[in-house]
């Protein structure tokens, strides 16, 4: 046996085909190379076929090529760079520093913003005088006709304007009557335009000079318990539950009354009128009857207006 | 870790291999705009992680990166209703000889859909051959393949664009041809 690249064994088509790739990219061995060309001199067939797949090998580089572009595309650098080259480490430890300083940063300013609201809350149940003491500290007024109101006395006949409580009629506190339910009486017995009045003089609390902010805060929230009220479920009581909560929790029900002792006769009715829906939320039991009841009344008083009022008026922009 | 780039470097090869490598990933993953992210992304890996070859092996290094990644980059996003892949079976595959008399932009024309029709890897491995004119040596350390891989899918490979072509010829043939193109051949 030589090495004689000539003396190879004979190649046929099905040689040819298999290695046509090797053949066309010039990836043969001297030996191999010489047995497919002198197969292919004499076979048209295979010629053929090299000649088709070097055609096509240039059609395909051609048309690359007129896809190619003479450059690059816009922006294409710039984007590269900005995450290579622009993008270095002090770049990245100083944004996480940042971030984490910003973060430290608004952790405190939370904070300080929490107590500063549970100071101001405090503030406003603690005087700054010992008659001031003695007045907030003392039992609040029980808003005593609303045992009545529970059982006797209709809606109207308690928020008329110049009413004040009444002693009750042996009535055990926070039960209702069987015979009436507490907020007793159609909503007709209450004037529209007295209803809207009880609104009007909502307002004109929030106005008053002589409120503070403290007050208005207050006077909003109870609005807020309110609303909440005029759109309960009567289904799922879960609305009431949420108000009796929050208004046990926030001692709505001693501070509205303590601001009803300074205020005026007609602004003392107004007050005296959302602790008994208060009241009556707190005490319990709140049947689905005095459900539907609340939301009467308090869409008949207007409240929502009222809540727009707030708003408006500086000194009792406070959120709760 | 290799040797460091620096940006004057980096520029360079960008502006040397960026186009041509945009057209490799262009034509295996069919979508100019996704090629572009691909050549960036491969800028950037070559920027934060250099091969230890050093510059000799960036170019390779290149065409490797976005070989794959356009490779991978069409698999994941298998779009359906794209053109139907090259049948396989010889009852379907012409054996008529190419429409003669086509210009050599209608052939160009035809090479493009023709290369629609194959499947990526058999795209990328005649892009990688034909257009780059990279040996088999360096196809294989493209694609991470032995030789040998390398020399049976290139014979697949061109023998499915083979097929492909064919079809596209009868296609062509078949379509009524217009008043112009018929009077110029004329001519």
């Amino acid at each position: 046996m030589t090495d004689d690249p000539t003396n190879t064994t004979p190649m046929d088509c099905m040689d040819i085909k298999a290695l046509l790739s090797s053949l066309l990219d010039d990836e043969l061995d001297a030996k191999s190379r010489h047995a497919a060309e002198r197969h292919i001199a004499s076979c048209d067939t295979c010629r053929a076929l090299v000649d088709e797949a070097d055609q096509l090998d240039g059609l395909v580089a051609e048309s690359m090529a007129e896809s190619t572009a003479d450059s690059l595309p816009e922006g294409f650098e710039g984007s590269v760079l900005s995450r290579t080259v622009y993008d270095t480490p002090t770049v990245t430890y100083m944004h996480r520093w940042t971030t984490w300083v910003g973060w430290v940063a608004a952790a405190a300013a939370l904070l300080l913003a929490m107590s500063v609201w549970i100071m101001d809350r405090r503030a406003g149940l603690v005087p700054t005088g010992d008659d001031e003491f003695a007045r907030a500290t003392a039992p609040a007024p029980r808003p005593t006709g609303i045992t009545s109101a529970y059982s006797q006395r209709p809606l109207g006949s308690w928020v008329h304007p110049g009413d004040e409580p009444v002693e009750p009629a042996n009535q055990t506190p926070g039960e209702p009557s069987e015979d009436a339910p507490w907020i007793a009486g159609e909503m007709n017995a209450v004037p529209i335009a007295q209803r809207q009045q009880t609104s009007a003089d909502l307002h004109s609390l929030m106005a008053r000079a002589d409120l503070t902010p403290n007050d208005a805060q207050l006077l909003y929230a109870s609005s807020l318990l309110l609303e909440q009220l005029a759109h309960a479920d009567p289904d799922s009581f879960a609305d009431v539950e949420a108000v009796r909560h929050i208004a046990e929790y926030d001692e709505i029900l001693p501070r509205l009354a303590e601001l009803r002792s300074r205020l005026s006769p007609t602004d003392r009715s107004t007050v005296f009128a959302a602790e008994s829906i208060l009241l009556r939320t707190v005490r319990g039991p709140v049947s689905q009857d005095d459900v539907q009841l609340m939301r009467q009344t308090i869409a008949q008083m207007n409240l929502a207006e009222k809540l727009d009022a707030i708003g408006i008026t500086p000194q009792s922009r406070h959120s709760v | 870790m290799g040797h460091a780039l620096t940006e004057s470097k980096l520029r360079e090869w960008m502006q040397r291999l960026g186009p041509r490598l945009i057209a490799l990933s262009s034509g295996i993953c069919h979508d100019e705009h996704r090629a572009e992210e691909i050549v960036q992304e491969a800028f950037v890996k070559l920027w934060k992680r250099p091969p230890d070859a050093g510059e000799v092996a960036y170019s390779s290094w290149l065409r490797r990166v976005v070989t794959n990644l356009s490779i991978n980059a069409l698999q994941r996003t298998k779009r359906p209703g794209a053109l139907p892949e090259v049948s396989t079976d010889p009852a379907m595959q012409s054996s008529e000889q190419p429409e003669a008399g086509l210009s050599r932009r209608e052939e160009l024309s035809l090479v493009r859909t023709a290369m629609q029709r194959l499947d990526e890897s058999k795209r990328a491995i005649l892009m990688l051959r034909a257009f780059e004119g990279l040996s088999y040596d360096e196809i294989a350390e493209a694609l991470g393949v032995p030789v040998g891989t390398v020399m049976s899918r290139l014979n697949r490979a061109r023998a499915a664009l083979s097929d492909a072509m064919k079809q596209e010829h009868q296609q062509h043939a078949e379509q009524p041809e217009s008043y112009d193109i018929r009077r110029y051949r004329q001519a």
